[in-house]
């Protein structure tokens, strides 16, 4: 109990300071430091340096790791052979236009490209349909990439050979894996977007065609392909950029990531701007019968529920009755 | 970055790619922490890509009650535990490294051996929150400084130093407790 009255000594603003100059970040307050060194019977201070300091002798592989435990884990039958692409379409007659369309581009693309460069190189093509969210590509370097709905992703064979190069239309979320040595690069059509190592989501499908970036984490560059402007975008920041314009600002929807995350919250927003977020994150139609409705407000967050849980949360919330008709709901007041 | 229940969830499901951006998240630091009580490099490396080898394998069965890194720590914290035991080399190291440089001002009572250590880390990060004990492995096992964790992490140089401080106070703690 003695121990215990001895901690609560110290305030938690102290307990920062102590462990910045412990981790040897700051160096200002010694008074601090000589009061908690008198007092440390317990070693405190050698065990929380040795910690770190015990292990800096030797570089940790994580790419060799973790090919090892890819090839016991396919040994044992556990995992693909190789890192696999899932392509899992819808089979409609959209799906077959749209698999002739790709096939056709794909021939187009190689064509151009051989006739440009006089190499045979092949492309690797994902690309999600209206009903699809999220689907996850890993890339030969662990760099992961979520594509959002409609959403066409594509990269050479060669693909970290000569460069890490993909080139992407609609919306994506990269999370690169990082390597100084050899720079990530996304060709959005109007733009180009080269980063190290971040994660960063990319919109090249908006209405006015510029292409729009929001960095998470790390720093990026984008650069206009027609226009010869830079931005250059901290995290937090968006950026868009099309061939008469360029200009970066604060994002300041909490909700921008909210189709890969599936998490959105509001702060007294009307159901008008709820249902519109529905749409594009849970891809659910909601039409209110009675305008009024859409003039209520909302402040409880929706985190991955189901559509039907969704719907009975906004029902009993304002006393409405729902009818499901197709793919559509229908609010009543009740 | 992905909530643990939301991570937990993806690898039940069979997500590869989840599957390995936890791998390649946590692998160096788990290594590290292992080689606290695991003298021995390769060894630290085997037993940690074979937890990982036992979390796929098994991963329908999965169950997690603490935060991931809280559950990842203690599974290696009794993996190093059953490796020593079953080589019988745990006095020895326990002599060799519990202190060859023991410092003068030091009482026996101060002394630690390294198994302790480890497991009341493995115990501490049971009791932190999830982000709290991210940032406190990030700065001891893979010795990041608190800008580059802030970076990773995507958060404030502020709640790194928070955090931290609230790390260093339960560590403080654990160390009093016999």
């Amino acid at each position: 109990m003695k121990e215990m009255n001895k901690i609560e000594k110290y305030t938690d603003k102290e307990w920062e300071e102590l462990s910045s100059l412990l981790s040897e970040e700051q160096n200002d307050n010694k008074d601090l430091l000589s009061r908690f060194m008198a007092e440390d019977r317990h070693n405190t201070i050698k065990y929380w340096k040795e910690l770190k300091e015990m292990n800096s002798d030797k570089e940790i592989n994580v790419d060799k790791a973790w090919n090892k435990l890819h090839s016991r884990l396919s040994e044992n039958g556990l995992i693909a052979e190789a890192p696999v692409i899932r392509r899992s379409f819808v089979r409609t007659a959209y799906f077959r236009i749209a698999a002739i369309v790709i096939l056709l581009l794909c021939i187009g693309s190689v064509l151009l490209y051989m006739n440009d460069k006089g190499i045979l190189s092949r492309k690797t093509i994902v690309a999600t349909t209206d009903n699809q969210k999220n689907l996850q590509v890993t890339l030969p370097d662990g760099s992961n990439i979520f594509l959002n709905r409609n959403t066409r992703l594509s990269y050479r064979e060669n693909f970290g050979r000569n460069g890490r190069n993909v080139t992407l239309s609609g919306e994506a979320f990269f999370e690169i894996a990082r390597d100084e040595n050899n720079p990530f690069t996304v060709n959005a059509g109007k733009a180009s977007v080269k980063v190290l190592g971040t994660s960063f989501n990319i919109i090249t499908s908006n209405p006015d065609s510029a292409v729009e970036v929001f960095v998470k984490t790390g720093q990026v560059m984008v650069s206009g392909n027609e226009n010869k402007n830079n931005l250059i975008l901290d995290p937090g920041y968006i950026g868009t950029m099309s061939p008469e314009h360029s200009e970066k600002s604060v994002n300041t929807d909490p909700n921008y990531m909210s189709w890969n995350t599936g998490l959105l919250v509001y702060d007294g927003q009307t159901l008008d701007v709820v249902f519109r977020d529905l749409k594009k994150v849970y891809n659910m139609d909601i039409v209110a019968d009675n305008p009024d409705i859409l003039a209520n407000t909302w402040t409880s967050p929706i985190d991955n529920q189901s559509q039907e849980i969704i719907i009975r949360l906004i029902c009993t919330s304002f006393t409405l009755s729902y009818t499901k008709d197709g793919n559509v709901y229908h609010l009543a007041k009740k | 970055m992905l909530r643990d229940s939301e991570i937990i969830r993806r690898i039940k499901q069979g997500d590869e790619g989840q599957f390995e951006s936890l791998f390649r998240s946590s692998y160096v630091s788990l290594v590290r922490y292992a080689k606290t009580l695991i003298r021995d490099h390769d060894t630290a490396e085997e037993i940690v890509q074979d937890l990982f080898f036992r979390i796929w394998k098994d991963k329908e069965k999965l169950q997690i009650e603490s935060s991931l890194n809280g559950y990842l720590y203690r599974a290696v914290h009794n993996r190093c535990l059953h490796y020593i035991n079953h080589n019988k080399v745990v006095e020895k190291y326990a002599r060799e490294m519990a202190f060859s440089e023991t410092e003068s001002n030091e009482t026996p009572g101060d002394i630690l051996n390294y198994r302790d250590l480890q497991a009341k880390i493995a115990g501490i990060l049971e009791r932190l929150p999830e982000k709290c004990g991210k940032i406190f492995c990030m700065s001891r096992f893979e010795g990041l400084k608190y800008s580059e964790i802030a970076q990773k992490l995507s958060v404030s140089i502020k709640t790194v130093e928070a955090n931290m401080g609230r790390a260093l106070k339960e560590f403080r703690k654990a160390l009093a407790e016999q």
